[in-house]
This record gives C-alpha cells, sequence and structure tokens, in this order.
C-alpha cells in the first residue's frame, strides 16, 4: 500500500513541479554562479553522486537512529538533542563522503580541482568581461538544483578567469579588485534585503510578499564549495555559506505570518549564567548598533573544512564579522592541519560592532579576599565572540572504514583555542591620578575630559574624571590600538583562562555520562542554539512559503 | 537383591523417561543458525571479484543470540535512549565472539545427545562433509549428496511458498534459486512461463506447469503465482479459499503429501487462514513457517489505516470503518490514494524533492510507469481497505486471542518463525567496504552516469522504495526493530511475545475487545480483568492447554530487509534491461536449503525412537 503511495507521489509531484512558477525570486535579483571548473567537465556527476548519496547516508541513518521507538504508545526512547543529531548526521555524511573521495583519488591521478561560488552581481561590466561557463548538462544540472532547492534559481554560470584570482597550491585568492566588486555587490544585496524586510515591517505588504522578504534574513548570501581532489599532496573540501546576521523572530509558533515579526540582532538571556573560573557570562547581544549601514555588512559566516588526510575530523567555523571591500585574500601562517582552508573572500573579523557582545563580570571564584573580588566588579566587562571554532573528531575512533560504518560513529566537539577568535574590553572609571598609574600599570589605556568625549571608543562613564580601557584579543592582526601593554595582567588571565577555557571545559565534558545535560549550561550550547534556530526558522518560513504555494497562488493552469 | 531390584526399576524408569523426552523447541534455533552459518562460510562470496571475509560474510546474514527471544527483546526495550537502544540491539544480536562461535566446530546436537546415536546422523555427517568440502552453492542442490538424501528423508512432503502482499504482480519467485533448482531436477522450466495481460503476470497454469515433471514427484517446492491465490492485497478468506483450491487442483502426485506452508510475509496469515477454514487442508498440514511473516500484523498497515482514520469527519476508527461499508463495491481507489500522497508528501518534503529528481526518467519509462500506476489505482477500495485491515495489528490481535484460545490449532502443526531484522547501514553499505574507497553497491540514489542519465546498473529502486515506505516506522515500533514493514516480535507467534498489550494498544482499543461479546467467554473463563488483559504478558492471554499437539518453534533472526530475505529484486523499473539492477545480496538460497535440513532434522529428531 505505501509502495502504491509512493509511486502516486512520483506522479503527483513531478506534475505539481512543472507547473509551479518561480517562487521568491519574483524581483529577479541577479546571482552569478561563478565557477573555476573541473578538468574534465563531466568529472561533475561523480562529485553530485557522491554528494548526494552522502548526505541521504547521512540524514537516513541519524533519522533511523534517533527515532527508534520515539512514537510508540508507551515506553517511548529518547532522541539525542538537536544539537548531537546535527554532530552524528554530519559525522556520518563526512565518513561516506571521505570514504568516496578515496575513490576519486584513485581514479583522478593528476588530481581534480573545482571551485565554486555562488553570490550576488549586479556589476553588469563585471559579468559582460567574464567569458560563459557552458558545461555539459547544464539544463539538467540546473533543472535538477533548481527542484532540490527551489531557491537558487536563475542562475547566471560564469567561468572564473585565470585573471580573477591566484592560486598557490589550489588555495584559492582573489586579486584585489575582484574581491573588491564581489563584497561590494554582496554588500549591496544584503542592504536590499533589509530595506525589504524593514520596509515590510514598517509599512507592511502581502503575506507571501513578507514571507518572501523574512526568508531572506535566514538565506545565504553567498556560498563556496571549493573542493581539491590530489591523492600526493592531500584531498580537501571547504563548505562556506554567508548568511545574514542573526534575527530576532516572534510569533513563529503561530505559524500566521500576519503575526510574525523580525527584529534584527539578538538579545539573549542565557537560561543559567555561564559561571567560569574567573568570569560570570549572563547574557549575550548582536548587533547593538541595528541602523542599515551596520545591517548591511554585518554577517554571520560558517565554514566547514575538511582536510581528507585527517578523516576523522572536521573543523566548523562560525564567524560573526563584517563585509569589507578593503580587506585582501592574504595568505595566512596556519597550522599544517588548516593549510588548506579557506582564504579567498573572507568576512572581517576584527570588527567588534558586527561580533556576539556577551555581557561579563569578573568575579574569581574560590577567592579568600573579599575586596578583590569587590573591586573587580567595579570593572565594566564585555567579551566579543568573533569565531567559534570547533574540531569535531569522531568517535568511536576506528582504524579502517569497514570498522567505521559498523559503529555509526558520531563527532564529538573539542573546541579549537587556536582558531577561536574572542576580544575581551574592561572599563573603568577613575577620578584621581594614582588610580590612573594604577590602572595603566595594569595594561589600561586612560583619557581624561574632552579627549575622551571626542573619541567613539570611549564610553563616557557618569561621575568620573577619567575612562580607562583595557582591550585584549588572543589574536595578533585585531586592531593594534586596543591591544594591551601588559599581556601577562589580570584582565588576559580573564581573557585566557575564563572564557576560552570555560567553553573548552564544557565541550571537554561531553564524554561524560549526560554530556546533553552538561552542554545545556554551556556556553557553546547557547551559541550553537543561535545557529540552530536560525535553521529551524529558515525551514519553518520556508514551510509557511510552500503553504502559500500549495493554496494555488503561484501555480498556473496549464 | 533390594539394591539390584531397586537399580533395575531405577534403570528403566530412566529409558521410559528418556523414551518420552522431545528435543527442546529452543534447540531449533541453534542449529537453524549454526547450519546457515556453515553453509554462507563454505559458499564463495565475492564482491566485484575481491572475495569477502567469512566472518563478515556471516555477520552480514547473520543476527544470532543463544537466549531466547522473550528475554532479548525485554532486555532491549530496558534502554531509554533510542541511539542506545539500536547499539544495544547490535551487541545483542551481532556480537562478534557470538557470531565467531557458530563458525566454529561442528554442528551442535542437543544437550546430553550423540549424533551417532540419533536417526538423523547420516544427515549430519553428509552435511558436515558438504560443509568441508566448501560445495554449498555449487551445482544443483537436488543432485548433490544433501539434496538427494533431502528428497529421500521428505519423499511425502510438499513445501509451499506462500507469497506476500503485492504479489500478483511481481513475476518473480520467492527464493528464486532454490526454486530454480528443484524445477530443473524435475524437468520444469527453470521457472513458470508467463505473460504479461493488462500488466498482470499471466503465469502457465500450475497443473500442467507442475504436470510437467520428468519423474514421480517426491519431495517438492511449488509455489502459487500471480492471481491464482486472487487479489493478493485483498481479503484472506478469499486468498485461503483460492488457496485450496489451488492444492486440491494440483496433479495426482501432490495428492497425499503433507504441506509445509512457507509463508512469506501476507503468505503466512494466508496460511494460518487455510489450516482455520479447511479441515482436509489442516489435516495434511505439518507444519508453516513465518518468513518475516506478520504473526502479529504489520505495523505499516497499522499506520497506513491510522491515517486513512482521519479522513473521516470526526477521525476514528469506528466512523471509518462505517465509511469503508458504505463504499460501493465498484468505487475506485485513486482519489484516496492521491489525498494520502499529498498528506504524506507534506510531512516529508525530502521525500518529495528526492521523488521528483526520478522526473528524469525518459519518456518511454516515465509512461511505462504511469500506466502501472493507473493500474493499480483502478483497484476495488473496498477490497483493498479490508485486505489491508486484515493485515493490521489491531487485526492479528483479535484473530490470535480468538484462534489460539479454541481447539482450531490443535493439530500436530508446527508454527516455525524466522524475523528478518533490518540494519539502517546495510540499505547504503551492503558488503565489505575497502580502504581504497570501494564499496558494493546497492546505490539507494540514482546516481548519474557521465552521459548525464541515470545509472540504472546500481540503482537499486527495492532500497529506496523500501527506505521511502519505512522511514517514519521506526519511531512507531519499540525498540525500533523491524524489517520495514513487520516488527520482530510481530513476526513471532504471540506465545513467544512477553510484553503487554498496554505498550502498543490504547485503552480504548483494549476496551473495544474486552467488551466484545465474541471474547466475553474467554474472558469469563479465565478471570481475566480489564487491568490484568491491559497488563499482563501477552503470551499468557493464550491458553496453551487448548492446542497441546501443535508446537510452536522460533528459528530466530537473519540480518535482512523484508525484501532482500527472500528477493533478488522486486522492482524492476519497467523497460529496463532485465539484466540491470542492483541485486540483493542475501543469500537466500542457502537460508531455504537450511530451512528444508532443519525440517528433516526435526523429523528424524521425533520419528519414533529418533530422538534418543
Amino acid at each position: 500500500m505505501k509502495l502504491l503511495l509512493i509511486m502516486v507521489l512520483l506522479i503527483s509531484c513531478t506534475k505539481k513541479i512543472t507547473k509551479r512558477l518561480p517562487s521568491s525570486f519574483k524581483d529577479q535579483d541577479v546571482n552569478v554562479q561563478i565557477i573555476k571548473p573541473l578538468r574534465n567537465a563531466s568529472d561533475i556527476f561523480d562529485i553530485i553522486n557522491l554528494a548526494t548519496t552522502s548526505v541521504s547516508y547521512g540524514y537516513w541513518t541519524n533519522q533511523t537512529l534517533n527515532g527508534s521507538g520515539t512514537m510508540v504508545l508507551r515506553n517511548k526512547t529518547e532522541a539525542e538533542s538537536e544539537l548531537r543529531q546535527f554532530n552524528r548526521a554530519l559525522s556520518l555524511f563526512d565518513l561516506y563522503f571521505s570514504h568516496g573521495v578515496r575513490k576519486l583519488e584513485n581514479s583522478s591521478q593528476d588530481g581534480n580541482h573545482i571551485f565554486w561560488l555562488y553570490t550576488p552581481m549586479e556589476n553588469f561590466d563585471f559579468l559582460n568581461t567574464r567569458e560563459e561557463y557552458d558545461f555539459p548538462f547544464r539544463r539538467e544540472v540546473n533543472d535538477y538544483a533548481q527542484k532540490l532547492f527551489p531557491i537558487i534559481e536563475k542562475q547566471i554560470f560564469k567561468r572564473l578567469s585565470v585573471d580573477d584570482y591566484t592560486s598557490e597550491n589550489q588555495v584559492i585568492r582573489f586579486k584585489q579588485d575582484v574581491r573588491s566588486i564581489l563584497i561590494s555587490e554582496q554588500k549591496k544585496r544584503l542592504r536590499k534585503n533589509w530595506e525589504e524586510i524593514l520596509s515590510i515591517n514598517n509599512i507592511g505588504g502581502s503575506p507571501l510578499e513578507k514571507v518572501n522578504a523574512y526568508r531572506k534574513a535566514y538565506s545565504p548570501l553567498s556560498m563556496i564549495y571549493d573542493f581539491n581532489i590530489d591523492k600526493s599532496k592531500g584531498s580537501y573540501s571547504n563548505i562556506r555559506l554567508q548568511l545574514p546576521g542573526p534575527s530576532t523572530i516572534a510569533g513563529l509558533e503561530t505559524k500566521d505570518i500576519s503575526k510574525i515579526s523580525i527584529t534584527p540582532g539578538l538579545d539573549i538571556k542565557f537560561k543559567n549564567p555561564i559561571v567560569g573560573k574567573f568570569t560570570t557570562i549572563l547574557s549575550a547581544k548582536y548587533l547593538t548598533d541595528r541602523s542599515l549601514e551596520t545591517l548591511s555588512r554585518s554577517v554571520m559566516q560558517v565554514d566547514i573544512h575538511k582536510n581528507f588526510k585527517y578523516t576523522d575530523r572536521l573543523a566548523l567555523q562560525i564567524t560573526f564579522g563584517s563585509l569589507n571591500p578593503n580587506l585582501k585574500d592574504v595568505k595566512k601562517r596556519t597550522r599544517k592541519r588548516d593549510a588548506k582552508m579557506l582564504q579567498a573572500l573572507k568576512v572581517d573579523n576584527t570588527d567588534r560592532s558586527a561580533a556576539l557582545v556577551l555581557d561579563t563580570t569578573i568575579q574569581i571564584q574560590n577567592l579568600r579576599s573579599k575586596k578583590i573580588n569587590k573591586y573587580l566588579g567595579k570593572f565594566q566587562a564585555k567579551t566579543y565572540l568573533h569565531k567559534l571554532a570547533l574540531v569535531l573528531k569522531r568517535k568511536p575512533k576506528t582504524k579502517s572504514f569497514q570498522k567505521a560504518f559498523e559503529s555509526l560513529p558520531t563527532f564529538l566537539m573539542d573546541l579549537d583555542t587556536k582558531n577561536s577568535l574572542l576580544s575581551l574590553r574592561l572599563t573603568k572609571g577613575a577620578n584621581t591620578i594614582v588610580h590612573v598609574a594604577f590602572l595603566t600599570g595594569l595594561g589600561f589605556y586612560c583619557k581624561a575630559g574632552e579627549e575622551r568625549d571626542r573619541d567613539p571608543d570611549f564610553e563616557k562613564l557618569k561621575n568620573y574624571k577619567y575612562t580607562c580601557k583595557a582591550d585584549l584579543a588572543n589574536f595578533k592582526n585585531f586592531n593594534e590600538r586596543f591591544k594591551a601593554k601588559i599581556g601577562t595582567s589580570i584582565t588576559r588571565k580573564a581573557l585566557d583562562l575564563a572564557s576560552l577555557i570555560e567553553v573548552r571545559n564544557i565541550l571537554d565534558n561531553v564524554d561524560n555520562i549526560n554530556p546533553d545535560d552538561l552542554l545545556e549550561d554551556g556556553m557553546a550550547k547557547e551559541l550553537l542554539d543561535i545557529f540552530e534556530n536560525f535553521a529551524k526558522t529558515w525551514d519553518e518560513l520556508r514551510k509557511i512559503e510552500s503553504s502559500f504555494q500549495k493554496g494555488g497562488s503561484l501555480e498556473i493552469s496549464i | 537383591m533390594f539394591k539390584a531390584i531397586l537399580i533395575i526399576l531405577i534403570t528403566a524408569h530412566s529409558f521410559q523417561v528418556m523414551a518420552q523426552k522431545r528435543v527442546p523447541d529452543t534447540y531449533y534455533k541453534q542449529l537453524f543458525t549454526e547450519i546457515f552459518v556453515k553453509r554462507i562460510m563454505s559458499a564463495p562470496h565475492k564482491f566485484d571479484q575481491v572475495s569477502q571475509d567469512a566472518f563478515h560474510k556471516v555477520k552480514d546474514a547473520v543476527y544470532f543470540n543463544p537466549r531466547p527471544f522473550e528475554e532479548l527483546y525485554l532486555d532491549l526495550l530496558k534502554e531509554k535512549k533510542s541511539v542506545q537502544v539500536f547499539m544495544k540491539r547490535e551487541d545483542l544480536l551481532s556480537n562478534p565472539k557470538i557470531l565467531k562461535d557458530l563458525m566454529k566446530g561442528t554442528l551442535t546436537p542437543p544437550d546430553g545427545v550423540q549424533w551417532k546415536k540419533t536417526k538423523a546422523n547420516e544427515l549430519i555427517e553428509l552435511l558436515e562433509s558438504d560443509f568441508k568440502e566448501k560445495k554449498s552453492s555449487e551445482g544443483n542442490y537436488f543432485k548433490s549428496k544433501v539434496g538427494k538424501k533431502i528428497l529421500e528423508l521428505l519423499k511425502d512432503t510438499v513445501f509451499i511458498i506462500l507469497p506476500g502482499f503485492g504479489n500478483h504482480i511481481i513475476s518473480h519467485m520467492a527464493l528464486p534459486d532454490l526454486i530454480k533448482d528443484i524445477n530443473v531436477f524435475y524437468g520444469r522450466s527453470r521457472f513458470r512461463p508467463q505473460n504479461l495481460i493488462k500488466l498482470i503476470p499471466n503465469f502457465m497454469s500450475y497443473q500442467s506447469y507442475y504436470g510437467s515433471n520428468n519423474q514421480k514427484v517426491g519431495f517438492d517446492i511449488i509455489q502459487p503465482m500471480g492471481m491464482e491465490l486472487g487479489l493478493s492485497i485483498g481479503r484472506h478468506q478469499h486468498n485461503s479459499k483460492k488457496l485450496r483450491e489451488w492444492i486440491n487442483g494440483l496433479p495426482e502426485d501432490y495428492k497425499d503429501k503433507e504441506i509445509v506452508f512457507l509463508g512469506y510475509s501476507k503468505g503466512l496469515t494466508t496460511g494460518l487462514e487455510v489450516i482455520k477454514d479447511y479441515e482436509d487442508i489442516r489435516k495434511r498440514v505439518r507444519g508453516i513457517v513465518g518468513l518475516a511473516g506478520p504473526y502479529q500484523g504489520s505495523v505499516n498497515a497499522e499506520m497506513i489505516l491510522r491515517r486513512l482514520f482521519k479522513i473521516t469527519p470526526d477521525g476514528t476508527k469506528e466512523a471509518f470503518l462505517e465509511w469503508v461499508k458504505s463504499i460501493p463495491s465498484n468505487e475506485m481507489v485513486a482519489s484516496l490514494i492521491f489525498e494520502l500522497a499529498e498528506t504524506f508528501a507534506d510531512q516529508y518534503p525530502t521525500i518529495k524533492h528526492l521523488i521528483s529528481s526520478l522526473n528524469y526518467l525518459d519518456p518511454e519509462h516515465y509512461e511505462t510507469l504511469k500506466a502501472h500506476i493507473e493500474f493499480l489505482i483502478g483497484l476495488d477500495l473496498k477490497e483493498v481497505i479490508n485486505g489491508l485491515y486484515e493485515e493490521t495489528q489491531d487485526h492479528m490481535l483479535k484473530w490470535n486471542l480468538k484462534h489460539f484460545n479454541n481447539e482450531t490449532f490443535n493439530h500436530p502443526i508446527t508454527f516455525f518463525s524466522i524475523s528478518f531484522l533490518t540494519n539502517p547501514n546495510d540499505f547504503f553499505i551492503k558488503g565489505p567496504v575497502f580502504e581504497n574507497g570501494n564499496k558494493y553497491p546497492p546505490e539507494i540514489i540514482p546516481q548519474f552516469t557521465r552521459n548525464g542519465g541515470i545509472d540504472f546498473e546500481s540503482f537499486s529502486p527495492d532500497i529506496f522504495i523500501q527506505k521511502l515506505t519505512s522511514i517514519d516506522t521506526y519511531e512507531f515500533t519499540p525498540a525500533g526493530a523491524l524489517d520495514t514493514q513487520v516488527t520482530w516480535p510481530d513476526s513471532k507467534p504471540i506465545v513467544f511475545d512477553p510484553t503487554p498489550l498496554g505498550q502498543m494498544f490504547t485503552d480504548s482499543e483494549l476496551r473495544k475487545i474486552y467488551n466484545n461479546k465474541d471474547y466475553e467467554s474467554f474472558f469469563k473463563k479465565n478471570n481475566l480483568s480489564f487491568l490484568q488483559f491491559k497488563n499482563i504478558p501477552r503470551n499468557q492471554l493464550i491458553r496453551k492447554d487448548q492446542f497441546e499437539k501443535a508446537r510452536f518453534i522460533d528459528l530466530g533472526e537473519l540480518r535482512a530487509s523484508h525484501w532482500s530475505g527472500v528477493f533478488r529484486q522486486v522492482l524492476k523499473l519497467p523497460a529496463i534491461p532485465i539484466e540491470w539492477g542492483h541485486n540483493h545480496t542475501f543469500p537466500h538460497r542457502l537460508m531455504g536449503k537450511s530451512i528444508i535440513e532443519i525440517y528433516a532434522i526435526k523429523s528424524l529428531l521425533e520419528q519414533k525412537g529418533g530422538d534418543l
């Protein structure tokens, strides 16, 4: 019977899809797919085959594992938390894909590399000077992609010119003029999207216009897939999604578009304070400045990097940064393991206004002298999360693919402290020169009076003659102006030992008896929740949009 | 003197006790699995020209734990987390140490028994010799020494394979390789000749086919095909009537043979029904083997029915059944199916997208497929719904309570069960995985070829459809233990199931049975309160004293999906060359042999003086 049902579905689905009009791009936003193609264009089918099967393997196997007996009448089993399920599905996908890559390596003796960029592009001078990329079966692939992901349709395909980029060991870096155009176009599109969303918020629109506009707050602005097959030098892949910064959505549970509203940015009070050895973090904010200017440059970037030499691990990075056309795709020294990470079109991760701000109080636990804590309590502290870098390691660890497939392993998260980027700003008022001297000795930078008022980076503290601040970061290329003079001060300890290591402690404990509960209280969970909610909201909005389509408003009769 | 008399008396008593002693029913699971394992080990097994090691060959096809099902299942249900329950199941049934123990040594005799002292000894020796010579899959089985012995031992028996739900449109026989061997042995064509009439396979008449034997028939394996049992998705009573006619219409050679039904899937319930309904058949039947057979119903049928209830305004089963009664007999199933399909697809957009990818079938294939669907949805709605209902857990619960609590089955019939259990990994990885990136197909997702078409050679429509049809069934199955269509406990006779009914049915559903006059006398006679009815292990609801002559033997579990365990490939995409498409690798020929052999050994052990 079910077989019959599926077969009927097959006919009904295919009929429907051919009738459907393009949905979410009525206003004809123009996007381009810029491709550095494989040596032999038809090799792409091997990659598509591997990718679709790997996704199905990860998704369906996780679904069975986490859906065994969860809906029975009595004694239901519990599924893992959504975060853990994400890790499991990702691990299974990665396992299947990594195994398939071995086969591709063996069949491509000379190596093969594809770089694919999907990005907004309405600079027709740029477009017209780039060669059309007319790969074999383009129509079929395009049709297939449109059916699977209706959001990507009406695409222009262009071939990446050798003048556009440099490539050292297949690591692509765009030349500055090209990079500048690409980022400027992304900024323009982001601005346009936010204008549309804010306009709908203020003036309103039809339900369909509203849902289409709102979906743009949760849809990738640009995507990159960078896949290199090279048996001798090592294969790798990079996936990058650049998304608008997180927003607050209200009324989604009603599933009634008229009751749904979006506010840019986030203001999250953590369910439980994150208490570390040196700091307590109570809440997080994203975008305190919600001007159109800030909105149109602030993005959340998700990077998934795989070095196939390390079959059992995957790097996942979430960056809160800004689109900056003036940055360069510079070569950066990295660990050997990270050498093949994506270097092109990075966001500016030194922009505090685009970072996630964690409201922090400094409080040293188990300190005998209460006086020190009392004094520390007078400091204003803010931790800025610029990038959360995680290494996902497969457990149980197995020696062979055969054993790994049998054990259906999941990923456990480990904080990658070297690649995570945090900065801390401590602010303290002072009224006397002695106090200023003391703070300066600790590494603070103090300004007084008019000089302070002229500097937008100095928050004016009431009732104090001087405002002193110390800015610290765990990465070198952060704005030098904010770098602390004394690196070993208590403030550095507060940063390194409290904020960062606290996250690591939480993640280290994932292996313990009840990992979900431990994560529940952890910062990483709170932060990953933001990402998870993002995906959920996108899905809900997609369903709402789909229900409009089902209502017939977007269908034409043939 | 007194001492001597005492010794004589004790010795005489001991002999008497031993003579009455029967091999425990629980023993046969061990022996059946051992035979199957050793057959697998002695058969060549290659994937892409690369041999797979013996342990993995066994691991890919066998689930085994010597403990009885009742204990294993209750142990499994103790787990609280979904992933843990899955891991526990694999640990219990696919434990390397237990499997390796099965691979070692010779076939284990019953406790305290030496093979040499039993009538089964000759067959056991032949089997051991066969295993050593590694000839398990070479040549025609019935021309081998073991096969000849089987023909001799079971010369008065015929195995009748009873096919499953939807079989009338399937042109392949179940257990095809074994069937081919017996057909060739008797000089019949390898498979029953057929042609297609309106998309239904129209086979050569079975009287002509089974009347074309080149010698007097001894042991045989035969199977009704096409519409010979009527609409295979229809009601049992129609199928069982047709089956009786089919059996009675067999050529003279088969008239007096003892019957063993090999009931695959719905074939099991059809077999149970014919035993229940017809005394002449009942007298001839000696055994019925449930191969993934829904002794207690199919969870998939139950779920589809429950979805259908929602079609009625108040969404209840009663309202739905009333509606079914009112359906005109010529009402077609199309509109209902479309409605159900829409609901199903809305819940699973991923499926919707995946299915839409099949749009790339070329026009010729697409049209043929469409014709199949249009034919299928033209079926009689009332018959289809009633047929589906009779496969549900709800119907089979009532059936079991009613018929296993009276004299109906008090006959020397052995009810065997063999369960299939699916490991979801097997949908994607079935066979060895090599470090160089190679693996054995199947491909569950259609793969592009380099010229942009679909690679139908490696694509497995069977697995694709089974995955789709079971996608949410795992959620509704305790411990997720099923073969995609039938749950682990449902594939066992109710006498083995230790779980209370309250675990599967709502209070109101059970209350309706409890208050039903059909069962009133049973509850009164056994002094069962409603709470007891709901909460005691369901196997205690069966009065075993009612059918002392019948036997229940659980032969255990195999690692397979509902279709892969008996077919090479059920679904062939229309107009695709017959040699294309992925074939299941489950060694069902070896499984078929093992079933016949265990039946023969059991018969020998139970002959007068045969066991001890």
